[in-house]
């Protein structure tokens, strides 16, 4: 058993042993959880600080390079059109993997230690809680695309039943849109999937497979099928390839989310409960900026090179339409989930320069709003549990109040905009560096894109600064009188929480090799697909 | 033509070769006897139907090793078959559940006379699927058809003593009668082109296509309406929302799954004769006629209050899922095929078990009185979750697996032929539509509040409806992760 499976299906054991206690117990299922989610993250430090460096270990297309692989025989079904079907328990990670298995880890221990505010149907929230912990790392892992479909599909119906069931006041719209928004992506998904199992062969076996790593070799790829490059079959008149392309990059950028499919994301995570936001916004954002590189962009490296001008053009008005959506909102939680929008569009922006700095830009990006956007969705927690409302016109003067509090928020909001020193700025810097050169580097994306992009960054810092000046600043005030006593500064679970984030958001900002130095060999190897 | 001394050969040959069937035949009058002259005779007639149903699958499992090349037996009229009698074994599979159902369904239960005349009935169409799925001439098609309407009929309108009830079946009636005199005169028209109605000699795929494309695809339609009306795809669907509205439950459960598996099974081995026709306008009728099954059946099931309404529309969508992939030669999907209707029939049976169990212990009749049921029976909330997620085609379930290999037989077509990839794109979009009346369900019994009162049946147990619902899950789940634990068993 390998130490990738133990991380992975290690929730699904307690959230099944959690479903058969008995409900008397109910008050130590949130201990369970947090235990399990400590473990995972003190499993996934191991593995973080083991990782081997250096460009003998750069994965993305060599699987020999890929660490900690576990291969299975899983199913061999005999379907007469083409054979036998033949799928593997793949798993492995690389630089891009065992960064996001990182971040999945403590995102789902922060998200469990804030799911302590949960009071109703404890059984049903946490075994789906772990259900979904399964879902999110075994995807990250996962290098067979059957293997990831399942992963990918699994982490949809907990997250229905999460937000509908605990969430706010649409959670019912809220949790449907989300999953036919995501289903529909993910359909047309599955029959690129399909249509790829039949183009690729594995070159040792001779066999028809859905390995991800041997999907991204062209020279894989059996004569006049499909997806092959050299066939040039077409599907409604396009290119097949690229219709594939199309398909698998919706697909991810409905989760990213990338404008215009970014309409689910305000009210799933307004109405989701706050640990959910902050799953949603800490870990499932970045499977679809995942996604896009290892499959996307990794199996249709050619199509992407082709693309890459509407791309980066999404990625930019992303930025700025979330920016600009953001400034416009009275809710809280609304318009840091614009602000997400917004600071996804540099991932994007990143990844669609092709250049070293971008991509690595775009990884960091993933990385540091992970952390980020943790910490927003909490702080606006933190206001929502005591009063239950969050509109931003109802709170003034909250510093004299809740200093503490004010503190942390003043490092979530500073280290959001991409203040130097906090991992955002490392982030953003990196992505604008590789948009700009990239005009000049492999002539994809004009400079003028990475101008508007940094405009971005102006308006990010437009709304915060306005946020922290109209809730937290000047002399106290509130909607209602009685508020005042139930605004206690936070408490010691609070603090606990907050201070790890906001410590690595600093760390990175000031070391951010702990990252580079482990992303930077895929990377390379990464850009050496699209020479 | 036989003279005398050898169709009677043929005859006394083949009988010992229909074990299965003799053993129905067998049971069907062992109940008739025993309702007659023993008193009190529902636990022997529910005894004697169950040992029937097992004696006739253990024959065709001991069959399956005997049975090499298929055989024309019975002058031309049977054609027996490795596929035929893994299509049988289904049956089977889904008559001993249906039997178990018929037991715990209240309706039919309460009804004065007993149900004893009810299980003749019902052996009678599991006999009659048989025949459908063993002919090789069309007029046993013809015969076998009509044997499994009738019964279907009766079975429908057993106990319909309220207007709606017996409006239901009588609209099944007619349209059944008037679906059958078309079936008829199509395969009138079959002798009239080719002089032959026999299915496996060659001559009918000759003299079509002699005949010319406009002649062949007016007696393929006809021949195909009598096949659309049991497999309820449009637009021979009308009869089927109200027929498995009004039913007793464990009917419509009955009728979702074992007559369409025989007339799929029908269907499969008429489909090397139709193909072969003029360059193949088959494909296109199938086409045409599995797209709009499943537009018009996921999309109308949007709009249904009654669950069991839901899902006679969510029955037609499956049904043109299952047909796209008629478009390929025979020999290339009957594993794909046999595993979704093996599926499917568990998929079905435990929803409508579940739609039993809360209808009868809640009153709960439609979904929306389902508000707040998921506290009361957690259990069978978290079954049907899975069941739905199972229906619409989400990973891990059977479902799933079931759709991934449909997909995978046709994707190999999809760049050679617009229509195949247009087909196949509408599959994807009516799956995302069908995911929106599915979760409807599992909606109501969780997220909502119920502000009626229940009235909890606490007087009868339903252990029974409990336990195979759990079970089918269990097993539903465990052929999405491990499919080939089925597929080995075939070979």
């Amino acid at each position: 058993m390998g130490i990738l499976s133990i991380l992975i299906f290690l929730p699904l054991l307690f959230g099944a042993i959690i479903l058969m206690m008995p409900k008397s117990l109910a008050a130590y299922f949130k201990y369970i959880t947090v235990a399990v989610s400590l473990v995972q993250l003190v499993i996934a430090s191991w593995l973080y600080y083991q990782f081997k460096t250096g460009e003998a270990f750069a994965g993305v297309d060599q699987l020999a390079q890929y660490q900690w692989v576990e291969k299975l025989d899983w199913i061999r079904l005999n379907v007469g059109s083409f054979g036998t079907l033949q799928i593997d328990y793949l798993l492995g990670v690389d630089g891009f993997s065992i960064a996001l298995v990182w971040l999945s880890a403590l995102v789902m221990l922060i998200a469990s230690l804030s799911s302590w505010e949960i009071k109703a149907n404890l059984k049903g929230y946490f075994a789906l809680f772990l259900l979904l912990d399964t879902a999110i790392i075994g995807v990250f892992c996962s290098l067979d695309l059957f293997l990831f479909y399942i992963f990918y599909e699994l982490m949809l119906l907990p997250l229905y039943f999460l937000i509908g069931m605990w969430g706010g006041v649409r959670r019912e719209y809220a949790a449907i849109k989300f999953f036919l928004y995501t289903l529909f992506g993910s359909i047309f998904m599955l029959l690129v999937i399909a249509g790829l199992y039949l183009s690729v062969i594995n070159p040792e076996t001779g066999n028809h497979t859905f390995n991800m790593v041997t999907a991204m070799n062209p020279a894989n790829y059996s004569v006049g099928s499909i997806f092959s490059a050299l066939a040039n079959q077409q599907i409604f008149g396009f290119s097949a390839r690229s219709v594939g392309f199309i398909v698998v990059f919706i697909a991810f950028a409905i989760k990213v989310p990338v404008f215009p499919f970014h309409t689910w994301l305000p009210d799933a995570h307004v109405e989701a409960p706050t640990p959910i936001s902050i799953i949603l916004a800490g870990i499932l954002l970045k499977v679809g900026g995942y996604g896009i590189i290892r499959i996307a962009y990794g199996i249709f490296p050619d199509v992407a090179i082709s693309m890459s001008f509407w791309i980066g053009l999404l990625g930019v008005i992303s930025i700025i339409y979330g920016a600009m959506n953001a400034l416009a909102q009275r809710d809280l939680k609304r318009l840091i989930a614009y602000s997400s929008v917004s600071h996804m569009g540099f991932v994007l922006l990143g990844l669609a320069s092709l250049t070293a700095e971008g991509v690595s830009g775009a990884m960091m990006q993933m990385i540091s709003h992970g952390f980020l956007s943790v910490m927003l969705f909490f702080i606006v927690g933190v206001i929502y549990n005591r009063v239950q409302d969050r509109d931003i016109y109802n709170f003034r003067g909250l510093a004299s109040k809740m200093p503490i509090f004010t503190g942390f928020v003043m490092i979530a909001f500073f280290a959001s905009l991409g203040l130097p020193g906090f991992s955002a700025f490392i982030a953003e810097a990196f992505s604008l560096i590789g948009a700009f050169s990239s005009q000049s580097l492999n002539g994809l994306l004009p400079r003028w894109m990475a101008m508007v992009a940094a405009l971005g960054i102006l308006l990010g810092a437009g709304y915060f600064l306005w946020t922290l000046q109209r809730m937290f600043f000047g002399t106290l005030r509130l909607k209602k009188d009685d508020w005042s006593e139930k605004l206690k500064d936070i408490n010691f679970r609070e603090v606990i929480t907050l201070t790890p984030l906001a410590i690595l958001a600093l760390v990175l900002g000031i070391m951010p090799s702990i990252v580079f130095d482990v992303i930077n060999a895929s990377v390379n190897q990464f850009l050496t697909l699209f020479k | 033509m036989q003279d005398i001394t050898q169709s009677t050969n043929d005859i006394l040959s083949s009988i010992p070769l229909l074990k299965p069937e003799w053993t129905l035949s067998l049971g069907f009058l062992l109940v008739i006897i025993c309702d007659l002259f023993i008193k009190k005779s529902k636990q022997i007639v529910f005894a004697v139907a169950m040992l029937t149903l097992i004696i006739s699958g253990a024959f065709l499992i001991a069959d399956l090793q005997s049975i090499g090349e298929s055989q024309i037996i019975f002058n031309g009229m049977f054609r027996l078959s490795l596929a035929g009698n893994y299509f049988k074994i289904l049956v089977v599979f889904g008559a001993i559940l249906s039997l178990i159902f018929f037991t715990q369904d209240q309706r039919l239960s309460k009804h004065p006379k007993g149900i004893n005349d009810f299980f003749s009935i019902f052996l009678a169409s599991i006999l009659a699927a048989f025949l459908l799925i063993s002919s090789a001439n069309l007029l046993l098609v013809f015969l076998a058809i009509e044997m499994l309407s009738l019964a279907s009929y009766l079975m429908v309108s057993y106990n319909a003593y309220q207007n709606k009830q017996a409006e239901a079946g009588l609209k099944y009636v007619l349209f059944g009668a008037v679906a059958s005199a078309m079936m008829l005169y199509g395969i009138s028209l079959v002798y009239g082109f080719t002089g032959s109605i026999n299915l496996f000699d060659g001559q009918m795929q000759q003299g079509l296509s002699q005949v010319g494309v406009n002649a062949s695809t007016l007696a393929i339609v006809l021949i195909l309406s009598g096949i659309g009306f049991k497999l309820s795809f449009v637009p021979f669907h009308f009869w089927t929302p109200d027929a498995y509205q009004e039913a007793p439950t464990s009917v419509t459960s009955f009728l979702a799954t074992i007559p369409k598996i025989a007339v799929f099974a029908l269907l499969y081995f008429m489909l090397p004769q139709f193909q072969g026709i003029n360059d193949n306008t088959f494909k296109s009728i199938i086409t045409i006629i599995a797209a709009a099954s499943m537009i018009l059946g996921n999309s109308i099931a949007i709009f249904q209050d009654n669950p069991k309404r839901m899902m006679a529309y969510s029955s037609i969508g499956h049904t043109g899922f299952i047909l796209m992939l008629f478009i390929l030669p025979a020999s290339l999907f009957l594993m794909a095929l046999l595993f979704y209707l093996f599926v499917y029939t568990l998929m079905n049976k435990g929803t409508f078990m579940a739609i039993a169990y809360l209808e009868q212990k809640f009153g709960a009749s439609t979904i929306s009185h389902y508000k707040g049921l998921g506290k009361k029976v957690p259990i069978i909330s978290a079954m049907l979750v899975i069941l739905m997620v199972s229906l619409t085609g989400l990973p891990p379930t059977a479902g799933f697996m079931t759709k991934f290999l449909v997909f995978s037989a046709l994707i190999n077509l999809a760049f050679a032929d617009v229509w195949v990839t247009s087909l196949l794109v509408i599959a994807g979009i009516t799956t995302v539509i069908s995911l929106f009346y599915y979760l409807k369900i599992p909606l109501n019994l969780y997220f909502n509040e119920g502000t009626s009162v229940f009235a909890d049946d606490k007087f009868t147990s339903y252990r029974t409806l409990y336990s195979i619902i759990v079970l089918i899950v269990i097993l539903i789940i465990v052929l999405g992760v491990f499919p080939f634990i089925l597929t080995n068993l075939v070979s």
